[in-house]
């Protein structure tokens, strides 16, 4: 059945699932016509998800919802996901997550989770996205362990609360900051780094003591499994939940007030998310994406370049938020970094990189088909062929590129690799600037003067001189967008605290009732001269 | 403005990783009428101190203020960067319809939605300092007349038009018994036997709000206080009894010189009636017990909180203030301004060269890379270090 027809035969079914304007939109969240979908893209995107509609539950259940296995929230009801919801705020509200004991316990579960579901975990990222085992394990596996080990150990300092200063007028009284959950939260995960990107927030989540959903994508579907049926068991079901399904369902999850909403995904989505966000004047992270520029400058060796850009370029078939996007560079540097660029990719993937262990795949045929369409872009330098049967695109790079292109007015998120010519770094970054702020923004230069150049005058998530984006991997500095990248950062203590509500705290004695009277009125002239110095910052100098 | 470095990790000892940061752009200040200075303007120094292009938009509804602001204080800034617009809710909308890199909303829930809404087309982050009806527990365990002189004068301070004021009172009817001389008492002190001359007490700011308030009076029943004159609007220091939860009066956020008192029979009830309720920029709660006042803060949540006196954090430079829930996202005041106009980005500079250091994150691995990279990447490395 097509997707329109489902949908409104859902709707003709139950008029309670009847698509919102906005929750319409969800459903073409991915660039690309409608009309490219292809039965099998269909398939492959509504496919278990829909599992549970097809079984006839579709006349009781309403519009779809949660996948019906063990190990997955059961349907009931107009609206799928009105019981799982109230069930975690009444855990939230019986204060069962508060303790740190609680919050430790939740935090090894998740532990023991990718500790004895390693294999599982690669196979699943291996079928999704054809990530090689080694891969799995830095990208995702080791990076979200790291997050978990490092919440742990830090997580009685970060649960305390922190002292303010006070005035002259208030040394008797205790003022801190205390650190609380919102208490329900709500993750929306994206399918390209689906274990990291849904359990890395998870860890700031729980560390912060807040009931969590998690809406895995539906488009990694190996992962989804794993995170609906088998993460479950490692935490407390009454503070946790997994909830399934593909746009519509995100619509109709979206339409219920949650205390944080924490989105990864595109900026049209993220617009979408905050939208629904704003009616319940819910905050939100929206960790987006953008076209992330990298400019090569003419004194660079451009081997060291080729290496480090098509490392980072092709990493997981270039469907990373943070990989370089596009190169700027002039006409001079460019001869020298293709032929650079080619030998890198062929010492990197081999003569065949699509027999090499180490490319990864297109996630589905829609992204595929996408992706396909954007070789036609200016002309093939390096690779061009793809495999629709493997969802295979071979690492590519693309020259004579026109910025009024498809392949330089999305997010490529793909191994392909346009280059734009420039004349000197002014230029390049008078290009950046003309366009939205990228959530990564690369400077290749072995002149620091340039790279700081690059850095002072353009505006990003993150930035990189001559390296690629290493920096995520590290749990003391954020991760987060500006502008149409998104707003709010995480990793490491940062998730904690986007998770946590930081309540001014004040505790006077209640008694001294006399050392007070002084700011009751009437007011002598004493009075009020002795109040206004007192507030003014130079007394609080003298203490 | 400094940079804050961050710590590496094994593969990263020779690169420089730190926090830098950076203006947003262009970001618009939109301030209420009730603190028409010092709304508009604290934000405005955390705006500029963070190197921000800033739009103010004060409230058209403090006439004199706004007049102020729109002729004099341009005169002592650079004008290039910085401008007052001034208008209507019309207006506004208008505005708010242009792309800002930040907007820093103060005013009520109902507008900060429609702030946000607005600020989601261009994906632009919002702080929003909102309202709500912030309650105040007065324990049976307490000094009458110390409580009736604290909750008075943060409740009745700018005639009620606070934020942050104690909206409600929630406490026995023993405790009401004692607590009603002893406000009655703290008025006339404060505001002598004729508040309405009382040099010390304000007014409301418009008809409107006037007559919205006078309105209120009728709820419950007037203990204390309940006179108003429109053609001063001026609303007596009042305090209502006999309160019900579903009058207007415990309804909407008061935001004025009427205190009401709403009767619980212990601190386990009035717990249970803050949190049936939307999460309130302020909460208070009044006890000798230390214990008592912990259990409040401890089973609630709220912008801020203070146990056994009024609003005075706010005027710390140290903490910040900010809502939750209803009553808002995001805090400022102090350096927290300033964080709050500045993205931080992450920066991280690596040497161009020593690409044979670079050399074992290449494919393809060999066992003894893939081993050595998961070793070096895991948490246990770096403690080495």
């Amino acid at each position: 059945m097509a997707l329109e027809e489902q949908g409104r035969h859902r709707a003709a079914l139950d008029p309670g699932s009847e698509k919102k304007a906005w929750a319409r939109e969800l459903v073409w969240e991915l660039p690309g016509s409608r009309e490219d979908r292809s039965q099998q893209s269909r398939a492959e995107a509504w496919g278990r998800s829909r599992a549970c509609a097809s079984e006839g539950s579709m006349s009781k259940k309403g519009g779809g919802g949660a996948v019906k296995n063990p190990g997955a929230e059961p349907t009931l009801g107009m609206d799928p996901f009105e019981d799982t919801l109230r069930r975690l705020r009444e855990a939230f509200k019986s204060g069962r997550t508060r303790s740190a004991e609680f919050r430790a316990a939740q935090l090894q579960g998740l532990g023991r989770f990718l500790q004895e579901n390693k294999q599982l975990l690669q196979d699943a990222l291996a079928q999704d996205l054809h990530k090689s085992a080694f891969e799995a394990d830095v990208s995702e596996i080791i990076t979200t362990q790291n997050e978990v080990d490092y919440a742990l150990k830090n997580l009685q300092a970060w649960m305390k609360d922190e002292p303010g200063s006070t005035n002259l007028f208030m040394k008797l009284d205790s003022v801190f900051i205390r650190k609380e959950p919102f208490g329900l939260v709500l993750i929306i995960a994206p399918w390209n780094y689906p274990v990291n990107l849904v359990l890395v927030p998870l860890v700031g989540a729980l560390a912060a003591g807040n009931c969590v959903v998690l809406k895995p994508s539906e488009i990694s579907q190996g992962t989804e499994k794993v995170l609906a049926e088998v993460l479950p068991q490692y935490l407390d079901q009454s503070c946790f939940a997994v909830v399934l399904g593909g746009p519509q369902e995100t619509g109709q999850l979206l339409e219920h007030k949650f205390d944080y909403i924490f989105f990864t995904g595109s900026p049209r989505v993220g617009r979408i998310v905050m939208t629904a966000a704003a009616k319940h004047l819910t905050p939100v992270t929206l960790e987006l994406g953008g076209k992330n520029p990298c400019y090569v400058d003419d004194n660079c060796d451009p081997q060291t370049v080729a290496n480090r850009v098509a490392w980072f370029r092709y990493f997981n078939a270039g469907q990373t938020c943070v990989a370089p996007d596009y190169v700027l560079c002039s006409p001079e540097m460019q001869e020298r970094l293709l032929p650079a660029l080619q030998s890198t990719i062929t010492r990197f993937y081999g003569d065949d990189p699509q027999s090499s262990p180490n490319l990864g795949r297109i996630i589905n045929q829609k992204q595929f088909q996408r992706l396909r369409a954007l070789l036609g872009c200016g002309h093939v330098a390096i690779g061009g062929q793809s495999d629709e049967s493997d969802r295979y695109i071979a690492p590519t790079v693309l020259v004579d590129v026109q910025e009024t292109e498809p392949v330089m007015q999305e997010e490529i998120f793909g191994p392909i690799l346009p280059i734009v010519n420039v004349r000197s770094v002014d230029e390049a970054i008078e290009f950046i600037n003309r366009r939205e702020k990228p959530l990564a923004l690369y400077a290749f230069s072995n002149s620091s003067q340039v790279v700081n150049q690059v850095l002072e005058r353009t505006s990003s998530g993150g930035f990189a001189g001559n390296d690629g984006f290493l920096y995520v991997s590290l749990l003391s500095v954020p991760l987060g967008g500006v502008g149409h990248s998104g707003m709010g950062r995480y990793h490491g203590k940062f998730t904690f605290d986007t998770f946590s509500h930081h309540r001014t705290c004040m505790l006077t004695p209640s008694g001294l009732e006399k050392l007070k009277e002084i700011r009751y009125p009437p007011y002598t002239n004493w009075n009020q001269q002795l109040l206004r110095w007192g507030m003014g910052s130079n007394s609080c100098t003298l203490l | 403005m400094k940079d804050e470095p961050g710590s590496t990790n094994l593969f990263m000892k020779l690169d420089s990783v730190f926090i830098r940061k950076e203006p947003f752009g262009l970001v618009l200040i939109i301030a209420p009428w009730n603190y028409p200075v010092n709304l508009v303007l604290v934000p405005l120094v955390g705006a500029l101190a963070a190197g921000n292009c800033v739009v103010l938009k004060p409230s058209e509804i403090s006439q004199g203020t706004e007049k102020v602001l729109a002729e004099v204080l341009p005169q002592y800034l650079d004008q290039s960067c910085f401008a007052v617009v001034l208008g209507g809710p019309q207006e506004t909308g208008q505005l708010l319809e242009h792309k800002f890199d930040y907007i820093f909303f103060t005013g009520s829930p109902r507008v900060g939605r429609i702030v946000m809404t607005a600020a989601a087309k261009h994906l632009t982050p919002v702080t929003l300092e909102l309202g709500g009806k912030n309650p105040c527990y007065v324990d049976d365990n307490c000094d009458p007349q110390t409580v009736a002189n604290r909750v008075a004068w943060f409740r009745y301070f700018n005639a009620g038009q606070t934020c942050v004021a104690p909206d409600y009172v929630l406490c026995s009817p023993e405790m009401q018994e004692r607590l009603l001389p002893a406000l009655q008492s703290t008025i006339t002190r404060f505001y002598g036997d004729d508040p309405q001359s009382s040099p010390n007490l304000g007014r409301i700011i418009n008809q409107k709000q006037f007559q919205r308030l006078r309105a209120l009076l009728g709820c419950g029943h007037v203990a204390i206080g309940g006179q108003s004159d429109e053609s001063d609007r001026y609303i007596a220091p009042t305090v209502l009894v006999d309160v019900q939860e579903t009058e207007p009066v415990m309804q909407e956020e008061i935001f004025g010189p009427i205190l009401p008192i709403v009767n619980v029979r212990s601190v386990d009830e009035a717990i249970e009636f803050i949190n049936r309720r939307e999460k309130p920029l302020a909460l208070y709660a009044f006890s000798n017990s230390s214990q008592v006042v912990n259990q409040v803060l401890e089973r609630t949540s709220s912008g801020g909180f203070a146990g056994n006196d009024g609003f005075l954090y706010v005027s710390l430079l140290s903490v910040p203030l900010g809502g939750v829930g209803h009553s808002g996202m995001g805090r400022y005041h102090g350096k927290f301004t300033f964080d709050t106009f500045s993205h931080h980005r992450t920066c991280m500079l690596t040497p161009s060269g020593l690409e044979k250091l670079k050399e074992i994150r290449y494919p393809p691995y060999t066992n003894w890379n893939q081993q050595l990279l998961r070793w070096g990447m895991g948490s246990n490395s770096c403690t080495l270090l």
